[in-house]
């Protein structure tokens, strides 16, 4: 599993990779409770370079929108591919979470303002 | 019984594994299942709904079944007929009851739960999907998409 951060005040991206599954639990579940700590509480999941997703990582996901929206804040995924796309699909997280195309979409969409979290 | 019940009664499980329940055997386990998966040439859309079955089926064992105790032991079992897999996975748990479970699960009200979600993509995910030992053992096949 590969785990980058970008941050950019109260907007963070967390670019997940490869395996994203229940041996990452505790990784992401420290990360995400760092961020909102610190007052990072919108919160973007950049899926486009996941290759495999397990239900642990559905359950992690969820986890992270309950303390996001526990401290007003929010989150969002961007740019599900392929069978990564297939299973939050079939666990209906399009009726849960907002994803996006792209990183700078789902930057207006959790903060309305201009694209600039990453780089 | 129809030719997909016989065909399954007749598979001989060959791949054959006692493991810890730990994440990293069920890992190394999984891995070693897909070498032979990839092997005999099934589709990739079929190796994609085997992994991903079968590592959610390992995963409650080990979360569900035996709670995460390394103590207790994983049964892993594994057949390979006619564009057909077979998938046994057996824990030390108290067991469950299957049809609870899909009760609780089919009426919309795990979908902001944070778990219960393996259950429906292995049902999803498997062309059938059994159970047995009061809930002990899973067994899962998968039929077809053999180039």
């Amino acid at each position: 599993m590969k785990m980058n951060i970008h941050l950019d005040g109260e907007v963070v991206v967390i670019e997940m990779g490869g395996r994203f599954a229940f041996s990452t639990h505790r990784d992401f579940r420290k990360k995400v409770e760092e961020l909102l700590g610190r007052g990072s509480k919108k919160l973007i999941v950049d899926l486009s370079q996941v290759e495999f997703i397990d239900s642990s990582a559905l359950g992690m996901l969820l986890m992270a929108r309950e303390q996001a929206r526990l401290v007003g804040g929010s989150l969002a995924l961007v740019n599900p591919t392929g069978y990564v796309r297939k299973i939050l699909d079939l666990a209906q997280f399009q009726k849960i979470f907002p994803i996006l195309p792209s990183v700078d979409e789902a930057v207006i969409a959790v903060s309305g303002v201009a694209a600039g979290a990453r780089g | 019984m129809s030719n997909a019940e016989r065909e399954k009664t007749d598979l001989v499980f060959t791949f054959k594994e006692d493991l810890p329940s730990t994440v990293p055997a069920i890992g190394k386990a999984l891995r070693r299942f897909m070498k032979q998966v990839h092997s005999r040439g099934f589709a990739p859309e079929v190796r994609w709904r085997v992994e991903t079955g079968t590592h959610e089926a390992l995963l409650n064992a080990h979360n569900h079944g035996n709670h995460a105790d390394p103590r207790k032991r994983i049964s892993f079992q594994a057949a390979f007929g006619r564009g057909t897999i077979v998938v046994r996975v057996t824990d030390q748990g108290e067991g469950f009851d299957p049809d609870r479970a899909r009760n609780v699960l089919g009426d919309g009200s795990a979908l902001l739960k944070p778990s219960g979600r393996g259950l429906i993509m292995i049902r999803s995910l498997a062309s059938t999907v059994q159970f047995e030992d009061g809930g002990r053992r899973i067994v899962l096949s998968w039929k077809g998409g053999r180039p």
